[in-house]
């Protein structure tokens, strides 16, 4: 009988100490915890901080309006044309140099650009400068060139312009280069949107961890881009 | 230790074992999905807080540490009065480390800011002062100045409280469960365990001499084949006990016997040579004495002669060989006395030939008719036969004789066991007679079967191997 008492009361204080083990379990995994760096949960619609790091984006979720349409937007008065046409010079010279837009295109640019043009206006939205050149053509087209694009304040980035175009670049290309030359190729998740009514050349993507569109258009000679906030329905 | 409790402790072991590795395992589990959910949560608020805090800044248009401090300042006024101190906690540094503004409890301490903003945007890190516990999340502000970093504290001292809650509710639970299923298993293993106590008694007083004892069936089929192969064990051990006690009674009677056949003739001879010693006596007297005296030796020497012979064929074996019976009843014939008192019938097949000893063959033969002649036969014959029985033969010997009864048939083979002990030493048997043919067919290989009803005679049968190849 005394021979089994021995066994029997390190069997019982080991079962004793085993119901230690959950609460020896815990502080472990405290201090386990409380020495290491754990990585923040993904928030569903919250801008990523890759796309924070850039600026056009940023502002672009930062600004408090929304878009305006053209109309919508007041036009700024006394401005000067050859202001803006020297303003939109830059803009074809660093088109060019980003690629979106090809020497043949940049000359013909800047040819029009060397003209007065018919019409001439700025508005601004508080976020963005927008710019509308119009000229008549010589053969005395009724419809006109128009060139349009618009700026962030605060960055001076081309979030939105449509100038014309004669090259034979294709639209992806344009994109893209426009993409990189605002610094959105830094994100890595840009993905083909569906367009349903398309009739020509378009192209719209769209990346989750920015929030936003681009979308790029061919149409009658007319090579359109434009950033805009979260996913755009087309 | 006894088994039962070796079981019982064993499933206690297993069950504390798994209930506390799963009980740690699942509330670590709670504890991270509530700190998960905690995570999701704080950094929806502080990414919240962020935008606020950068709009405020540059609603403010703050390019310097001064304004920026001021503007952080008034906003922290604002969000207090709106929605209280204790709900947003949080502190603005720069890259140097300089704090510009702090609601943050005082446990939290300046490292810890450091730590978290160390850690970059992505994460989250941890802070357990005292009793409390923090989370504490950082991130860079952007739009006006570079460098500015929001480090934000969240208390979730209310998740570790549950998690220790769990932790105190789950020992209860786990101790009553151990208690129960301790109880459980304790009398499950003593019941499990009864028929091995049985069983553990049973041998006990098997060793105490009760050869009887058996083990019930209990209903478990391992138990009961345990319990039928001990008491099968039992019975043969009752049966070997039995069988020595009746080998060792038959000892006792023989030595009894033996003594008393030695003693019978001893007494005879002492008494006339002690009548000689004493004087001279009458010839007739004398010549008597002198018969006893001879006539007891010569039973003495018999007796003594038939014992060697009995040993010597219980002791070694026998060379066999073809014997035709027909021979073996011609030397029976022959050796019969000339004053045998029966007519002897013989009836042979002439083709009878056995696997025998023919000497010891004659003997017994000799032997059954002495013996049937002396069981005095109503038709004054003895009947010797030998017929072909299967793929043998068997001799027989018949009288119709006295008989004997049943009870006698077990024990006539017995050494100096005589049913009519004075009609036996009448006709000068010692007894030892039927050992000795007993002890003759089993060196044959062959067995005796007595026949016999009392007052209608008695028949012997003796089954012997064909003798010819």
């Amino acid at each position: 009988m005394k021979k089994g008492i021995l066994p029997t009361a390190a069997a019982l204080l080991v079962c004793a100490a085993l119901l230690g083990v959950p609460a020896l379990w815990a502080r472990l995994a405290d201090a386990r915890r409380l020495n290491t760096v754990q990585t923040r949960p993904t928030l569903t619609g919250a801008l990523d901080e890759a796309a924070r790091a850039i600026p056009v984006l940023y502002e672009l979720h930062a600004s408090a309006s929304e878009s305006l349409t053209a109309d919508e937007r007041p036009e700024q008065p006394d401005q000067d044309p050859a202001v803006l046409c020297t303003d939109a010079a830059g803009v074809v010279t660093a088109l060019a140099d980003a690629g979106v837009i090809d020497a043949g295109e940049q000359q013909s640019l800047d040819t029009l650009l060397a003209q007065p043009p018919a019409t001439a206006a700025c508005r601004d939205t508080g976020d963005c400068r927008r710019t509308e050149l119009w000229w008549y053509p010589p053969q005395g087209d009724a419809n006109g060139i128009s060139l349009y694009y618009s700026r962030q304040n605060s960055t001076g980035a081309l979030t939105d312009l449509t100038l014309p175009v004669s090259g034979s670049a294709d639209l992806e290309s344009r994109l893209r280069a426009w993409m990189t030359l605002l610094g959105l190729d830094a994100l890595d998740d840009w993905t083909p949107l569906d367009i349903r009514f398309a009739a020509d050349s378009t192209l719209a993507l769209y990346s989750a961890k920015g929030q936003a569109t681009v979308y790029g258009q061919l149409s009658g000679n007319y090579l359109t881009l434009m950033l805009m906030k979260d996913k755009a329905n087309f | 230790m006894t088994f039962s409790r070796k079981l019982t402790l064993g499933i206690l072991l297993l069950l504390c074992l798994t209930l506390s590795i799963g009980g740690a395992w699942t509330i670590d589990q709670n504890l991270q999905a509530a700190l998960l959910r905690s995570q999701t949560q704080n950094t929806a608020f502080h990414q919240r807080e962020r935008s606020a805090l950068e709009q405020a800044l540059r609603a403010d248009g703050a390019h310097s540490t001064v304004t920026a401090a001021r503007t952080i300042r008034s906003y922290a006024g604002e969000l207090q009065s709106s929605v209280g101190a204790q709900s947003f906690c949080f502190s603005v540094m720069d890259e140097q480390g300089t704090t510009l503004y702090s609601s943050l409890p005082r446990a939290v301490r300046y490292e810890t800011l450091r730590q978290a903003i160390a850690g970059g945007a992505q994460s989250v890190t941890f802070c357990y002062p005292g009793t409390s516990r923090y989370m504490v999340l950082a991130s860079p502000l952007q739009g006006t100045m570079d460098g500015l970093w929001l480090v934000s504290v969240y208390d979730i001292t209310s998740v570790y409280a549950e998690r220790d809650r769990e932790l105190r509710q789950y020992l209860l639970l786990e101790f009553t469960a151990l208690v129960l299923a301790g109880t459980a298993a304790a009398w499950f293993s003593h019941r499990m365990t009864r028929p091995l106590r049985a069983l553990q008694s049973a041998a006990r007083s098997m060793a105490d001499g009760a050869y009887d004892r058996r083990v019930p069936a209990c209903g478990q089929a391992e138990f009961d084949a345990l319990g039928q192969d001990f008491n099968a064990m039992a019975a043969a051990v009752e049966s070997r006990m039995d069988a020595l006690r009746d080998e060792s009674a038959r000892q006792s009677r023989f030595v009894a016997a033996f003594t008393h056949e030695l003693k019978t003739p001893m007494t005879s001879i002492l008494g006339y040579a002690d009548l000689l010693r004493m004087g001279e006596q009458p010839p007739e007297r004398r010549r008597q004495a002198a018969d006893y005296i001879y006539h007891e030796s010569k039973r003495l020497e018999a007796l003594s002669r038939q014992m060697l012979q009995l040993l010597g064929l219980q002791q070694g074996g026998i060379a066999l060989a073809p014997v035709a019976v027909r021979l073996v009843f011609g030397d029976v014939r022959r050796s019969l006395p000339e004053d045998f008192p029966a007519n002897l019938c013989t009836d042979c097949d002439p083709d009878a030939v056995v696997l025998a000893d023919r000497i010891l063959l004659g003997d017994l033969v000799r032997n059954l008719v002495l013996n049937a002649a002396n069981a005095n036969p109503g038709d004054g014959a003895v009947h010797l036969g030998c017929h072909r029985q299967g793929d043998g033969w068997e001799l027989t010997v018949t009288d119709t004789g006295c008989g004997m009864a049943a009870r006698e048939l077990s024990r006539i083979t017995e050494p100096f066991y005589m049913v009519d002990k004075s009609r036996a030493r009448r006709a000068g048997g010692s007894g030892l007679g039927l050992s000795l043919c007993a002890e003759i067919a089993r060196a044959h290989g062959s067995a005796l079967v007595f026949e016999s009803e009392p007052g209608k005679g008695t028949t012997v049968r003796l089954p012997l191997k064909e003798g010819r190849e």
